[in-house]
């Protein structure tokens, strides 16, 4: 007799411990999805983001799909006729450098404006382009933002390109 | 000596100009960090492009600048490299026609920005058969070079064309401009004679008319001075009458006052 109380004690002892197993591991799941649902949302909110950098969503901006082979290392972002792309380069090469070398990219134009950390520039063509280059120095790399625009368009469209510029944290 | 310092100057510059046929004209080194970047800006500055013609020109100077870094490339030693950067020369070429074609079919007006590109296709065939006297080239190279070579003559052979077909087409609508400008001065001169026969006939009609109101004029005074002698013949016959009738009455009335007792 006694045998089989303490059979049936520990049966419902066994049922017990399942239960909150089960609770704990509906919890657990439970936990997960807000992680997940958190992780979304954050997600939602970034135009893109890795590593080095957080672009949050910018009214009017996107992320250009492009086919060519050079995009990899550059992130390009579009807002009807003005261009942005992101890239980074190592902390070796320096702010001069950068700016030099992108000058040479965009061969055919002038210099409009230039700072330690920035160069604007406008092509000499019939349909000229106002190219304007942002660097942030960062602890291992330099994070250089560029701007692209027709320059008659390039006026209107300051305000949306100064929006994107205060939505990109580097890290 | 200055004869001695003189050639030796001149054999300078020219052995610079010949170790490094785009001197002048920086780009990004195809090994640097930024290189994909400036690809990059190449791509999306055509993009912003809208004439034809322009993204023509755009292609053009691609081209030059892949030409320059495959040079860069071969310096480096970087045979491989140099190869891939003469294929992309290529293509750009190729764009330049395709270009050029769109930029026909839209009625843009290409004749200037055909002329750049003639120029600067007969200058990279001459940096491209400089290339191929390097000695640092491999066969593949050297293939590569060729090829670019021989679709660089194409094209240049089908600018040329096109430029002698605008040329002639241009010859063509000078040659009908001024057979319409004749035509528009003979249909002038026939239109001026015309107005002048005009004018002179209707001043003769003019005239005519003021000759028949003239005419008709004189008959109608001539017939009321008539009418008005008739008038007066009358009214003096009238008065004469009366003035018989006015004798007779005052006759017969002297009569018969004398014939009273």
């Amino acid at each position: 007799m006694r045998y089989r109380a303490g059979l049936m004690l520990l049966f419902f002892m066994f049922l017990f411990v399942l239960g909150a197993c089960q609770n704990n591991g509906n919890e657990g799941t439970h936990l997960d999805k807000e992680k997940s649902t958190e992780q979304k949302q954050e997600e939602n909110n970034y135009l893109y983001e890795s590593e080095a950098v957080k672009v949050t969503k910018t009214l009017g901006w996107q992320q250009q799909d492009s086919s060519s082979k050079y995009v990899e290392e550059n992130i390009i972002f579009q807002n009807g006729n003005v261009k942005a792309v992101l890239t980074f380069v190592s902390k070796e090469k320096s702010l001069d450098e950068i700016k030099s070398e992108l000058k040479s990219s965009f061969r055919n134009s002038e210099k409009i404006d230039e700072t330690e950390k920035y160069l604007s520039l406008i092509s000499n063509r019939k349909e000229s382009i106002r190219i304007d280059i942002y660097l942030h120095r960062g602890e291992e790399q330099t994070g250089i933002l560029i701007f692209m625009a027709p320059f008659e368009d390039y006026k209107t469209n300051q305000t949306s390109i100064e929006e994107l510029k205060k939505n990109i944290q580097y890290f | 000596m200055k004869k001695t310092i003189m050639p030796s100057i001149i054999f300078g510059l020219l052995l610079l100009f010949v170790g490094n046929v785009y001197a002048a004209e920086p780009v990004v080194n195809p090994n640097s960090e930024l290189y994909d970047t400036s690809r990059i800006i190449e791509e999306l500055e055509y993009e912003l492009t809208e004439e034809n013609s322009e993204k023509a020109l755009l292609q053009d100077e691609y081209a030059d600048n892949r030409l320059y870094e495959a040079e860069l490339s071969l310096d480096e030693g970087d045979l491989e490299k140099a190869e891939e950067l003469l294929e992309d020369y290529e293509e750009h070429v190729k764009q330049v026609e395709e270009d050029m074609e769109v930029a026909k079919e839209d009625g843009e007006d290409i004749s200037a920005v055909e002329e750049t590109v003639v120029k600067n296709v007969q200058k990279r065939s001459e940096n491209l058969r400089m290339l191929l006297e390097r000695q640092d080239l491999s066969e593949e190279t050297k293939a590569g070079i060729m090829k670019a070579l021989e679709n660089q003559q194409k094209a240049e052979q089908k600018f040329l064309a096109a430029q002698k077909k605008a040329e002639e087409s241009l010859q063509k609508a000078k040659e009908r401009q001024v057979e319409a400008q004749q035509k528009v001065k003979e249909r002038q001169e026939e239109a001026q004679q015309k107005a002048k026969e005009q004018q002179e006939e209707a001043q003769q009609k003019a005239k005519e008319q003021q000759v028949e109101a003239q005419q008709k004029s004189k008959e109608r005074q001539e017939e009321a001075q008539q009418k008005a002698k008739e008038q007066q013949v009358e009214a003096q016959q009238k008065a004469k009458e009366q003035q018989i009738e006015a004798q007779e009455k005052a006759e017969g009335q002297e009569e018969r006052t004398s014939g009273r007792p």
